[in-house]
């Protein structure tokens, strides 16, 4: 932010406050935000940034957006021109934060390099900044830009009748990649090949771009339809994935581009499916398409939407366009089931052509094209199969497919990945996820390993245009009781420390209350998510709620969430993380948190798209609609704990999407007394003494042994959790649990879990031998 | 003379003598022991817990707290001032989160 960008401001407040009463909270954001931002850059004197020398341009108030010369682009949202702004930006930079009124970008070569792959030019790339820009373009920037394009789109990766090459229109670019070490290994020589520098010598027709209408003044891109002769060399297809690591920016810094030319593929056979009439693809599903089919090809890539803005339709219109075979991975078995019901559901495609391959259901199609929907697991397993499977198997690694459609790319460890694309061999890879973050930063290999980004959605347009829930978050501060803090405060507690700020007895009576009140007042449906089991059951049990955890059955898990859905009387359900992907429940509207993964950015996405498919009628969702907020999400937070850590931590991702979480200190109010559980000393006392009995291992996190489907992730922080510890068989005080137990079929089950006979009590042990 | 620290405020005590009915079930205390020289402490709850905690974890010899007033207000020796507050803000730290540059 420049000083000459201050002199430009007031102009711009003026404007817009005269045009619409609200924009003045729009303005006052505005300053808080560069109030802030400057903040921190005088706090540290390293990060201190001068940019007075920017030349401000005479008619800068019409345009929208600050580049900085370190990279750094502002965007204004306010501007009439934030519409064209944003899907130009989106294509050349990557989101830094999201807020309502100001936009923070950052230019990278991997974002430079998705530009490239979606058909944008360098010059195109700069004159097009240069337009939007308020000031003129630091020379570093364009300087940056010429440098991170320079090599880009000369190479492409292309597989033809079940073999990689690796082609390009200039045959010295080869050369300085063959002079690689791992590329020169990669390569297979052709036996007819003269010696090492020959290349196949292709004609392939020259791009056909079409004009990105979009873009400011509709700029023209090249157009040229000229015949070409392309240099190409094959490679192991085995070492794909190095070679393309080593043609990354970082690199060799030639970039491959993967594009597939689906409709003059006459080797693949063609998959007769269409996209119902019904499927109407929203603004901003279609504009992730067009980036993905924007010059007549499939551009291999990765789509960035929040969770219920559909994902799903994305991927069905995707598989609808290229018609050839594709293969659908999902994360677990309930994931396969409801891709299978969501490409019946929007095309035309018929029974015999999907098909489902999981432990529980090896299906296969029939003629020689169609869909299959299967788990990154069953694909990557390393171990013995079933015959039946192996067979299967064989089939998926024989087959050239048109499209790898890729679920929840974000959960998938990268060696995973490479098993799979290893393994299948695809024309085209769309890699779908809600949230691209990683705490183990891992995402830049998606870059290599999938495709760029091709198109991220803005959250809050998404939440303007009705299309998503608009949510209020809030962080509900829980004060820790005497006795509770005096004990997490004990060294010897330290293995305990989360269950007592779980189990803290206001945190409690806030999630006792926020249940009543939206059960009662509003008739909401609420999920409270609890990772640390022995919270889970305390609360569930307390309150008696029903409850799914890792062990719950099936066939309880079902019957709980059809009451859930259907039945008056059940309105709140108890998860634990289980309820974190695998579980569907469009229904509810509220979400309780009151224990959750350390620090885990992607979870608290995940738990808050569990309540983002919007819900009611349009007109009541818009703007001026009934209900300002149609959805809630509480965190429920002990202060002084290192829960106020994570937190804030969990936080960041939502945040930089645009979210504010309001802090609500005040829950449950004063006069609540003994309405709520807990209110007598001798109760909390009871609850303290059940906390600090039970064993180390019990109040740990839960850990997710069942779920052979699920991608286990991020093992090294969960502790075991014992289940004969869950059951009571260890000792614990148990039998006030027993109540009502009939009718809330939700509790019943953990008694019947098998008990370890060595932890049985000893008036049993002699009953049972 | 008073400080105020997030919610720990300290306080010479002599000039809050006669203000209300804890501080002059304070000072009657002091004159029984001969008039130890003290500060006098207000906060909430947890952070009582903590200063408690913080005093359990020292030495027989170094131990700070005078009295225990009630759950909000303790009585301790005037030298350890700075040493609570520097662990009440190293706990705190532990418990926020900044986010990385």
């Amino acid at each position: 932010m420049g000083f000459h960008g201050e002199k430009g401001r007031p102009s711009k407040r003026h404007k817009s406050s005269s045009k619409e009463d609200h924009r003045n909270a729009f303005v006052e954001d505005e300053d808080a935000y560069y109030g802030e931002d400057f903040d921190e850059d005088s706090r540290d004197e390293t990060k201190k940034r001068d940019f007075t020398k920017l030349e401000l341009k005479p008619d800068h108030a019409n345009r929208p957006l600050w580049a900085c010369a370190d990279g750094r682009i502002f965007l204004e949202t306010f501007s009439p021109l934030y519409k064209q702004a944003y899907d130009f930006l989106i294509a050349i930079a990557e989101p830094v934060c999201r807020p309502e009124s100001m936009h923070e970008y950052n230019l990278t070569p991997h974002s430079l390099y998705a530009a490239v792959s979606v058909g944008l030019e360098t010059e195109t790339v700069i004159t097009v900044l240069n337009k939007l820009s308020k000031t003129k373009l630091p020379k570093e920037m364009i300087d940056f830009i010429h440098a991170s394009t320079a090599n880009y789109g000369k190479v492409k990766l292309v597989l033809k009748k079940n073999r990689y090459f690796v082609e390009s229109p200039f045959p010295e670019v080869l050369k300085t990649l063959l002079r690689d070490d791992v590329i020169s290994r990669a390569r297979i020589s052709s036996e007819g090949s003269h010696g090492s520098d020959a290349f196949t010598v292709s004609k392939t027709m020259g791009e056909i771009e079409g004009s990105h209408d979009e873009l400011l003044n509709g700029v023209e891109l090249a157009a040229a339809a000229e015949e070409k002769e392309t240099h190409s060399f094959e490679i192991d297809p085995a070492q794909v994935e190095n070679v393309k690591q080593r043609c990354l920016p970082n690199a060799l810094n030639y970039p491959m581009l993967e594009e597939y030319d689906f409709r003059n593929d006459t080797v693949n056979p063609d998959l007769n499916m269409e996209l119902k009439p019904q499927a109407q693809p929203r603004p901003y599903q279609e504009k992730s398409l067009s980036k993905m089919f924007g010059n007549g090809r499939a551009r291999s890539g990765i789509i960035v939407l929040p969770c219920g803005a559909g994902k799903s339709l994305v991927g069905v219109s995707a598989a609808c366009r290229i018609r050839k075979s594709c293969l659908c991975l999902a994360t677990n078995a309930v994931s396969v089931d409801q891709w299978a019901f969501q490409f019946k559901l929007w095309s035309t495609i018929r029974d015999e052509q999907i098909c489902r391959f999981t432990s529980d259901s090896k299906e296969r199609f029939r003629g020689n094209a169609g869909v299959v929907v299967t788990t990154y697991n069953m694909v990557a397993f390393g171990g013995k199969r079933s015959e039946e499977s192996e067979k299967i198997i064989e089939e998926i690694r024989n087959r050239e497919w048109g499209l790898l459609l890729m679920d929840e790319v974000h959960v998938v460890p990268a060696h995973m990945f490479r098993k799979v694309i290893s393994i299948t061999k695809s024309h085209c890879k769309l890699g779908l996820t809600a949230t691209l973050v990683r705490e183990d930063e891992r995402i830049t290999d998606l870059n290599f390993l999938i495709g760029p980004k091709l198109y991220e959605a803005n959250w809050l347009d998404l939440v303007k245009g009705g299309f998503i829930a608009n949510v209020q978050c809030a962080e509900v501060w829980c004060p820790m009781t005497k006795e509770f803090f005096a004990e997490y405060l004990k060294k010897e507690n330290s293995k305990k420390k989360q269950a007592l700020y779980v189990m803290n007895p206001n945190k409690f009576r806030a999630c006792e209350f926020l249940i009543r009140f939206h059960e009662e007042q509003r008739g909401d449906k609420i999920i409270v998510f609890a990772d640390n089991l022995f919270a889970l059951t305390e609360y569930a049990m307390k309150l008696r709620k029903p409850m799914i955890y890792g062990a719950t059955s099936h066939n309880e898990r079902t019957r709980i969430l059809y009451a859930f859905k259907h039945s008056p009387d059940v309105n709140t359900v108890f998860l634990s993380k289980v309820g974190d992907n695998s579980i569907d429940i469009p229904e509810a509207n509220v979400i309780i948190q009151i224990s959750s993964h350390a620090g885990s950015r992607r979870q608290e996405a995940q738990r808050l798209g569990r309540i983002l498919r919007a819900k009611g009628r349009l007109q009541d969702r818009l703007a001026g609609g009934k209900e300002e907020y149609n959805a809630f999400f509480y965190s429920l937070v002990s202060t002084d704990t290192q829960e106020m850590y994570y937190s804030t931590k969990r936080q960041q991702f939502l945040i930089d999407q645009g979210y504010s979480f309001k802090i609500i200190t005040s829950l449950p109010p004063p006069d609540s007394g003994d309405m709520l559980s807990f209110h007598r000393l001798d109760e909390q006392l009871a609850l303290l003494g059940k906390v600090l009995s039970a064993g180390d291992d019990v109040v740990g996190l839960e850990q997710l042994e069942e779920d052979a489907d699920d991608i286990a992730l991020q093992k090294a922080r969960r502790s075991v959790g014992s289940m004969s510890a869950m059951s009571g068989a260890s000792g614990m005080v148990y039998m006030e649990y027993n109540t009502g137990r009939s009718k809330h079929p939700g509790q019943g089950q953990i008694k019947s879990k098998p008990k370890d006979p060595s932890k049985r009590h000893f008036l049993f042990k002699k009953r049972f031998g | 003379m008073l400080w105020v620290l997030d919610r720990v405020g300290f306080m010479d005590m002599s000039k809050f003598w006669d203000e209300d009915a804890i501080v002059q079930r304070v000072f009657i205390w002091i004159i029984m022991v001969n008039a130890t020289k003290g500060i006098f402490i207000s906060c909430d709850i947890p952070m009582a817990q903590f200063i408690i905690n913080l005093n359990a974890t020292q030495p027989a010899s170094s131990k700070f707290i005078i009295h225990v007033l009630d759950s909000t207000h303790l009585f301790v020796q005037p030298n350890v001032t700075e040493m609570i507050r520097s662990a009440i803000s190293e706990f705190r730290d532990l418990n926020s989160y900044e986010k990385p540059a």
